[in-house]
C-alpha cells in the first residue's frame, strides 16, 4: 500500500541544514499495523507527516496505492487525504468549539457526505466507540481516554484505508491507553493498515513490525507477527 | 457545511467576547457612520424629478464676462425666454419666475380680515409655470390658474394658514399694504408636500399683475436686467447640446445693441433641471440654498475613512489572533479541509459579524436621526431608513465591509500550515507585521490628520467670530418696516421707541447690519471712462445710523435730514477709485444711465463693515439717506430682553395696528453668516472622536497580542530582574513609534487639505506649526493610555504561569 524508497527531507535554517531524513525506504502492505520507533530527532514525526500528506519530501520517491504522489500540490494531496487517510494525534486535537458529535462529523462534512447520512455513520462509529452518551459534550467536558476515542472516532468515520497514528497514548494513563491501542488493534483486524509512531515498547508490541529509527534513517526491522 | 461555518463561527464569536466586542463595537459605529451619511448624501439625490418630462426641463444660465468677475448666474434678461421660444421650435414652452428672495416678506391678509401675516417665498412667474412644473392641485385646476390679471395660487401649507379648513379657491388676498396693495384672486391650491425640489414657492402670483410683473414684461433688453429666472422645457427629441450651440447667435440677433451699450460679453448656457441642486456652486441669484456635489463626495470620503479604520482593526486583531485558531486550522486541512473552504469559513465569519453590525447600526442611525438633522440642517425622518435603496445599501455595506475586512486575515489563516501547529508548537510567524504596522499608521494619519483639521476649522470659525464686523452687532435689535405705510410712519414708530425705557439709540435703514446688501450701480468718478464703471451697493439710512450700530466715520460728517445728494462711502470705495481719504470729502461720484447722469457728493468716509458672507471681501458700498426706512435698527441696554420687546411691541400697536411686530436679533443675522462653517466644525468633531474611537479599541486589542505573544519574553525578561516600568516601555515603543511616521505622513497632508480649504475665506488664519503638534501630541496620549492598561496588565502577570506553559 505505501513504499517509500530514497525518500530525504531537508529543514534548513540560515546557516545549517538539518537532515531529518535520509533515503529512507520500507514498504507498508494493506492491512498491516506497523510501529515506527526512535528517540526524539530521528525524524518520525517528518515521515509520519510525509506519509499522511501534510507535507512533501525533498527526495525520493512515495507510492501511495502504487501511484507516485511525492510531487502533489497541496490541492490533490487534500484530496488524497481526506479519502483515505484518517489521523490520530498524541494531544487529540479535537476543534475546541465543536462538540462530540460535530468533531466528528467534520471530516464526512468535506468529503460531501449528505446531513441524513453523516448522521447515521456519526451515531454508528460513537456507538462503537461507547462514547455515544458523550456526543453533546465538547473536547474540555471530556477526560483524556474519552477525547482521544473521540479522535480515533474521528479518524474512522470516513473509513479510511490508512491510519496514521501519532503517539496516540503519549498523553493518556495506562488503562486509558490500553483501551485506545485495543480500539486501534480491532479496526486492523477488519482491515485497516496502521502506521504508529510510539515512544512505548508496550504500545509497539500490539503491531506487526516495529521499524526503528536514527537520524533520520532505518536501523532495525522487527517483525513480531 | 454553511451551518458548520455558522455554527463554529458564532461559538468563536463568542468565545471570543474582547475580541468580538472591540471589532463589534467598531464596525457598528462605523456602520452607522456610513450609513447616516449614506442617507444624507441618497436625500441630495433626485430633486425635482417628480415633475412630468423632468428631463427635458432646463433653467437658462447667464453668464458676464466683466471685469474678473465671471461667476454665472441664474438669473437672465426678461424677454430672452420668450425670443427662444418664437425662434426654436425644440423649444416647446418657457416659463420665467421672479423670486424676492428668503427675506423679502410680503404682507399677506384675506380680504375682510384684519390678521395679516409676513409671508416669504412668493414667486412672480408667467402663465405657462403648471406647464413645466405640474404641482397636483387641491383645489382649482393648474391650466389657466395664472392667466388672469391679479390671479394668485396658493400652497397647500398658506391656504390652511389663512383659511384653516374653509376652501380658498375664488376667495380675495391682499398683499402689501398703503400705494402697493394689491387685491388678487385666488385661482388654486397646490400640494406644496411633491418630493424634493430646487422650487419652493409658498405662493405664486401671476406676472400679469403690474408692478414688477409689468416692467418684466415691458422690458426688451437683452444685455442687463438678468433678475429673472428662465425655464424652458425642449421638445420631444431636441437636443440641448444643439441648442445651446445656438445661443449665442441668437443672442447677437437679439441683444447685440444693448450688449454694445453696456460693454461687456455675455453667453447663455442650459442647465439640467435635474442637475440644478447638485451642481450649481458659485451660480449666482439661486431661488433656495443648493448642495455641492463636492460637498457629498468629501462626507462619503468620510465615511469610507471610518469603516476603513473598523475594517482595519478587524485585520489586525483577527492575524493577530491567528495563533489561537491555529490548532482548529490545522485539524481543518489535516482532515480534508482545502485552503479555498477555509477561506471561504472566515470571510462567512467576517461578513457575519459585519452583517450583524448592520443589523444592530439600523436602530442606532434611527436614535442618531435627530443629531444628524441638527448637524447637516435636514430634516429626514425614520421611514428614509427603511427605503429600499438603503436597505440594499445596509446589506451590501455589511457584505463588502465583512469581505474587506476578513479577506486578507482569511488568506493568512488558511494558509497555516498544519504540520506546524498539530504538534502543539504554536509559534507561527503569521503574515508580515509590517502590513499590520502600515495599517496602524493609516489609522494614525487618519486621527492625526483630523484632529489637526478639527483645530483648524475651529480656528478659523472663532477667527469670524471675533473677526471686527465693522459694527457692533451687541444689544442691536432690528424691528421691520415691512410694507409703504409702515415705512411712512418710520419717525412716528422712531420716536415711540424712544421713550421705551431700556433703548438707548434709534435709527433706520433699507438693511439690517450683516443683511446682504443685493442692490448695485454702476458709478464712475469725474472725468473717466463711462464705459469703465465700478459695481457700488448702496443702502439707505437715517442720519443717526452709524451711531447706533457703532461703525466709525474716518473723515467727514455723517448724514443729515435734507441730504439728497450728499452721501457717505465705505474705505472700500474710495480704494476702489484710488481716491486719497483726505481729499475724499467733497469728492463726486457720477452715476451713468440710459444717458442721463446722476451725481453723487461724498461727505464723510466710513470704516468698512460686512455686509455679505464673510467669504467675500468687503465690497464699495454707498450710504443714502433715507426717509422711510425697511428696518428700524436699536440699540438697547437691559437685562430683560422680555420685557423690553413687550414695550416694543404695545408701542408698536400704537402706530401700526394691523402689521406684526416682526424683529431680530442681529447677533443671531450675524450667526448665520459663519453658521455653514460652524456646522462643518461640529461634524468634523464628531467624525474625529469616532475615528479615534474605533483606532483606541483597535489599539487596545492589538497591544492585547503583543502583550500576549511577547508574553514568554516578558516573563523571562521579569525573571532576570526587569521592573513593570521597563515592560511597558518595550510595549510601548513600537507603537510610539508608529504615531512618530504618522505624524509625517498626516502633517503636510493635513496642511495642504486645509490651506486649500482656506483659500475659499479672504480674512483666514495662517496655519500654525503647532497646530500639528498638538495632533501629535493628542495622539500620543490617547496611544499611551491605550497602550499602558494592557501593557501594565502584562507586566503584572505572575511570569512562573507563562514559563511553565512553553
Amino acid at each position: 500500500m505505501i513504499k517509500i524508497t530514497n525518500l530525504e527531507k531537508y529543514y534548513k535554517t540560515e546557516e545549517v541544514q538539518t537532515i531529518a531524513l535520509n533515503k529512507l525506504s520500507f514498504e507498508v502492505k494493506q492491512g498491516e499495523f506497523a510501529a515506527i520507533m526512535g528517540p526524539s530527532g530521528c525524524g518520525k514525526s517528518t515521515l509520519l507527516n510525509i506519509l499522511g500528506l501534510l507535507d512533501d519530501p525533498d527526495g525520493g520517491s512515495y507510492l501511495f496505492n502504487g501511484i507516485e504522489v511525492a510531487g502533489y500540490n497541496e490541492r490533490k494531496r487534500a484530496q488524497l487525504r481526506k479519502h483515505n487517510i484518517g489521523f490520530v494525534f498524541q494531544s487529540f486535537n479535537l476543534i475546541d468549539e465543536l462538540s462530540v458529535f460535530e468533531n466528528v462529523e467534520l471530516p464526512l462534512i468535506y468529503t460531501g457526505v449528505k446531513p441524513a447520512e453523516r448522521k447515521e455513520r456519526v451515531h454508528a462509529v460513537l456507538e462503537k466507540m461507547q462514547i455515544m452518551h458523550r456526543r453533546k459534550h465538547f473536547p474540555q467536558q471530556l477526560s483524556g481516554g474519552q477525547q482521544q476515542r473521540v479522535a480515533v472516532a474521528r479518524a474512522v468515520v470516513n473509513n479510511p484505508k490508512l491510519i496514521l497514528a501519532d503517539e496516540p497514548t503519549g498523553n493518556l494513563d495506562s488503562s486509558n491507553g490500553n483501551e485506545v491501542m485495543d480500539l486501534l488493534t480491532e479496526l486492523n483486524e477488519a482491515g485497516t493498515t496502521i502506521i504508529m509512531v510510539t515512544h512505548s515498547e508496550h504500545d509497539a508490541k500490539f503491531s506487526h513490525r516495529i521499524i526503528r529509527m536514527l537520524d533520520g534513517q532505518k536501523v532495525t526491522e522487527n517483525v513480531l507477527v | 457545511m454553511f451551518r458548520n461555518y455558522f455554527k463554529i463561527a458564532w461559538r468563536n464569536l463568542w468565545k471570543n467576547k474582547l475580541q468580538t466586542g472591540i471589532n463589534l463595537l467598531g464596525l457598528t459605529v462605523g456602520t452607522v457612520c456610513c450609513l447616516s451619511i449614506l442617507i444624507y448624501v441618497i436625500a441630495q439625490f433626485g430633486y425635482d424629478q417628480q415633475f412630468e418630462d423632468s428631463s427635458s426641463i432646463y433653467r437658462i444660465k447667464t453668464v458676464i464676462d466683466e471685469n474678473e468677475n465671471t461667476n454665472p448666474s441664474a438669473g437672465t434678461s426678461p424677454p430672452i425666454a420668450f425670443a427662444m421660444k418664437e425662434d426654436f421650435p425644440e423649444v416647446s414652452e418657457v416659463c420665467r419666475i421672479v423670486y424676492f428672495g428668503e427675506g423679502n416678506e410680503s404682507l399677506v391678509r384675506v380680504s375682510d380680515s384684519d390678521e395679516a401675516y409676513y409671508e416669504s417665498r412668493g414667486y412672480l412667474a408667467d402663465s405657462t409655470f403648471f406647464k413645466l412644473f405640474n404641482y397636483p392641485f387641491i383645489e382649482g385646476k393648474p391650466e389657466g390658474a395664472l392667466n388672469a390679471p391679479n390671479s394668485i395660487v396658493l400652497s397647500k401649507t398658506l391656504a390652511k394658514k389663512l383659511f384653516g379648513t374653509k376652501k380658498a379657491l375664488n376667495e380675495t388676498l391682499v398683499l402689501g399694504s398703503g400705494e402697493e396693495e394689491q387685491t388678487l384672486r385666488i385661482k388654486g391650491v397646490f400640494e406644496d408636500d411633491f418630493g424634493k425640489t430646487h422650487l419652493n414657492p409658498n405662493y405664486i402670483l401671476t406676472m400679469n399683475s403690474g408692478g414688477t410683473g409689468e416692467r418684466v414684461i415691458e422690458i426688451q433688453n437683452f444685455a442687463t436686467q438678468n433678475f429673472v429666472l428662465s425655464y424652458l422645457k425642449l421638445a420631444p427629441g431636441a437636443s440641448a447640446e444643439a441648442l445651446e450651440s445656438k445661443l449665442p447667435s441668437f443672442l447677437q440677433q437679439h441683444g447685440a445693441k444693448d450688449l454694445a451699450a453696456v460693454g461687456f460679453n455675455k453667453s447663455l448656457f442650459l442647465q439640467k433641471l435635474n442637475d440644478i441642486h447638485l451642481y450649481s456652486k458659485g451660480i449666482r441669484n439661486q431661488i433656495d440654498k443648493v448642495s455641492d456635489i463636492n460637498y457629498l463626495y468629501i462626507l462619503l470620503i468620510l465615511a469610507l475613512f471610518i469603516q476603513l479604520v473598523a475594517c482595519i482593526n478587524f485585520i489586525n486583531l483577527s492575524t493577530a489572533r491567528a495563533n489561537k485558531r491555529a490548532k482548529e486550522i490545522g485539524v481543518r486541512k489535516a482532515i480534508g479541509a482545502n485552503k479555498g473552504t477555509l477561506i471561504r469559513q472566515f470571510l462567512g465569519e467576517s461578513i457575519l459579524l459585519s452583517l450583524f453590525a448592520s443589523v444592530i447600526s439600523i436602530p442606532l442611525t434611527a436614535l442618531a436621526l435627530p443629531f444628524l438633522n441638527i448637524l447637516t440642517e435636514g430634516n429626514i425622518d425614520y421611514s428614509a431608513l427603511f427605503d429600499l435603496k438603503i436597505l440594499a445599501s445596509i446589506l451590501s455595506l455589511g457584505i463588502l465591509t465583512g469581505f474587506i475586512a476578513g479577506l486578507y486575515p482569511a488568506i493568512i489563516l488558511s494558509g497555516i500550515k498544519p504540520i506546524k501547529v498539530l504538534k502543539g508548537s504554536v509559534s507561527l510567524n503569521l503574515g508580515s507585521g509590517n502590513l499590520r504596522k502600515g495599517l496602524v499608521v493609516f489609522q494614525f494619519v487618519v486621527s492625526i490628520g483630523l484632529i489637526s483639521s478639527v483645530i483648524i476649522i475651529t480656528q478659523q470659525v472663532k477667527h469670524s467670530q471675533r473677526m471686527d464686523m465693522g459694527f457692533n452687532k451687541d444689544n442691536l435689535i432690528a424691528v421691520r418696516l415691512g410694507t409703504q405705510q409702515v415705512s411712512e410712519n418710520f419717525n412716528a414708530t422712531k420716536s415711540n421707541f424712544e421713550t421705551v425705557i431700556g433703548v438707548t439709540e434709534v435709527s433706520g435703514s433699507n438693511h439690517y447690519p450683516s443683511e446682504f446688501i443685493m442692490g448695485d450701480m454702476g458709478l464712475t468718478i469725474p472725468g473717466g471712462n463711462p464705459a469703465d464703471q465700478t459695481l457700488v451697493h448702496y443702502d439707505g439710512i437715517s442720519p443717526n445710523y452709524l451711531n447706533t450700530v457703532g461703525t466709525s466715520l474716518l473723515i467727514g460728517r455723517t448724514l443729515r435730514t435734507n441730504d439728497s445728494i450728499q452721501v457717505l462711502v465705505n474705505k472700500a470705495t474710495i480704494d476702489a477709485f484710488n481716491i486719497p481719504l483726505n481729499k475724499a470729502v467733497g469728492s463726486k461720484l457720477l452715476q451713468t444711465y440710459e444717458g442721463e447722469v446722476d451725481e453723487f457728493e461724498i461727505v464723510g468716509v466710513t470704516g468698512n463693515y460686512h455686509f455679505a458672507s464673510l467669504k467675500e471681501e468687503i465690497a464699495p458700498v454707498l450710504l443714502f439717506n433715507e426717509t422711510q426706512p425697511g428696518w428700524i435698527i436699536l440699540k438697547a441696554e437691559t437685562q430683560n430682553y422680555e420685557a423690553l420687546l413687550n414695550k416694543l411691541e404695545s408701542s408698536w400697536k400704537i402706530i401700526n395696528p394691523n402689521t406684526p411686530f416682526d424683529y431680530t436679533f442681529v447677533y443671531k443675522e450675524v450667526e448665520k453668516l459663519y453658521a455653514e462653517e460652524k456646522r462643518l466644525g461640529k461634524i468634523s468633531v464628531v467624525f474625529t472622536s469616532l475615528a479615534i474611537l474605533i483606532s483606541c479599541l483597535g489599539l487596545f486589542g492589538l497591544v492585547s497580542f503583543v502583550a500576549e505573544q511577547k508574553k514568554k519574553e516578558i516573563s523571562i525578561r521579569k525573571v532576570l530582574g526587569a521592573s513593570v516600568q521597563n515592560v511597558v516601555r518595550l510595549l510601548s515603543k513600537d507603537f510610539l513609534s508608529l504615531v512618530g511616521i504618522a505624524f509625517i505622513i498626516a502633517s503636510p497632508l493635513a496642511y495642504y487639505i486645509m490651506q486649500k480649504w482656506l483659500q475659499d475665506f479672504p480674512y483666514r488664519i495662517t496655519i500654525e506649526w503647532w497646530v500639528f503638534m498638538i495632533a501629535v501630541i493628542v495622539a500620543l496620549i490617547i496611544t499611551l493610555l491605550t497602550v499602558s492598561f494592557q501593557a501594565i496588565k502584562a507586566a503584572i502577570a505572575n511570569p512562573v504561569k507563562s514559563l511553565r506553559t512553553e
